[in-house]
């Protein structure tokens, strides 16, 4: 247990990768938030109505597209929420004021569980794509901020040279998210 | 008045196709509106402004106002009517690789056409068969295939487009084995009336 704080302490040093030579990677627990970084103008996102109340405001809240977690290697970029090292956590994935910031429950990701492909005649092929969770701390890369908090969506075996799983899997992680900061663009305004 | 009951308005007064076109007078819709006990005077001007109401689509003319009454602590979402996809695909072709901060491949310019194309057959497919139509949520993947995405209700279409085919992946859940469908898009028709019934 005292271990296990250390090493999360250790995590949450905010000159975390300056001071270290070696990353520490933990093990995703289900019951963890994980951070999607959703930019602005980025086709992460669509402006909904919204009607609150009786009154109908336009372009308030969004729906989240299938394109706010693509990636090119079919691994999308999260953020751990217990390891961000700043308060509020989301501001850390944020990390600037005009974007948003969308959150999926580990275990949820995991329950997406197989993709299913299909053969050039639409008969079902049986391929097991096992979607995972991993950490992957950020630490001296170069362009790359320092990042503890950083973990992965991928799957097993790796789906980039297949669309159609990519796809799925896309539209899975769109389904089951949620935002925790909408972009600037679709925000209430403040009273 | 409530969101529920304007619907069901919408749907008795007016057919799709009519609602379409702009009202041809001010006064009139105004007296409709007024008759359930909708208020105009805070109208303001949004042209070709199509109003999602529950799954129905209806379009008025160029000045409406939705003053609902209050309702208690409720709240109803409605996707926004997105620019003409011809208009965005017109930009994608500017953007330059890396458009979106995540590294993403620049639009693929034949495939940019290919989607261009297929909107003028989509938009046919829908006035032929009478079928909803609203212009589709138009991004790039990281692969630089333009992507096409409409929701309505808990169903969503998603339409990738490379240089001369074009994929779709239908979604009524997060269940990938049961709730979600893809293939190479063939006949337009039959995913829109899926879509909109």
């Amino acid at each position: 247990m005292v271990e296990e704080e250390d090493k999360r302490a250790f995590l949450r040093d905010e000159n975390c990768g300056t001071a270290q030579t070696e990353s520490v990677v933990t093990y995703v627990e289900d019951g963890e938030v994980l951070f999607r970084k959703v930019f602005l103008g980025g086709g992460g996102y669509v402006p909904k109505n919204v009607v609150d109340n009786g009154h109908y405001q336009l372009g308030l809240g969004a729906s989240i597209t299938s394109q706010a977690f693509a990636d090119r290697k079919a691994e999308p970029s999260v953020d751990r929420e217990q390891l961000c090292p700043a308060e509020p956590k989301e501001a850390w994935t944020q990390n600037g004021n005009e974007h948003g910031v969308a959150y999926v429950l580990t275990d949820h990701v995991r329950k997406i569980d197989s993709v299913v492909l299909r053969d050039e005649k639409g008969k079902v092929i049986v391929q097991r794509y096992d979607v995972q969770v991993h950490h992957r701390p950020v630490l001296n890369e170069p362009g790359e901020r320092d990042n503890c908090a950083h973990a992965v969506v991928c799957t097993s075996p790796d789906c980039v040279e297949k669309a159609s799983a990519k796809r799925k899997l896309l539209e899975g992680l769109a389904r089951i998210a949620d935002w925790k900061i909408l972009p600037v663009d679709v925000r209430p305004k403040q009273e | 008045m409530n969101v529920s009951s304007l619907s069901q308005w919408l749907c008795v007064d007016r057919d799709p196709l009519s609602a379409r076109r702009a009202l041809p007078r001010s006064t009139y819709r105004d007296r409709k509106l007024s008759a359930h006990g909708l208020s105009t005077q805070s109208a303001w001007v949004r042209e070709d402004w199509i109003l999602w109401i529950g799954e129905r689509i209806f379009r008025f003319g160029r000045k409406l106002v939705l003053q609902l009454p209050a309702s208690t602590n409720s709240q109803e979402t409605y996707p926004v009517q997105a620019p003409p996809a011809d208009k965005t695909l017109r930009d994608m072709r500017s953007w330059a690789a890396n458009w979106n901060g995540r590294h993403y491949e620049a639009p693929l310019a034949q495939a940019i056409e290919n989607a261009r194309m297929h909107v003028s057959v989509f938009r046919n497919v829908a006035k032929i068969s009478t079928l909803q139509w609203c212009e589709p949520h138009v991004t790039a993947s990281p692969d630089g295939e333009p992507v096409f995405e409409w929701w309505c209700g808990e169903k969503k279409l998603t339409i990738y487009f490379q240089d001369r085919s074009a994929a779709y992946v239908k979604v009524w859940g997060a269940n990938v084995h049961s709730e979600m469908e893809d293939g190479e898009l063939g006949d337009f028709f039959p995913l829109l009336t899926w879509l909109t019934t």
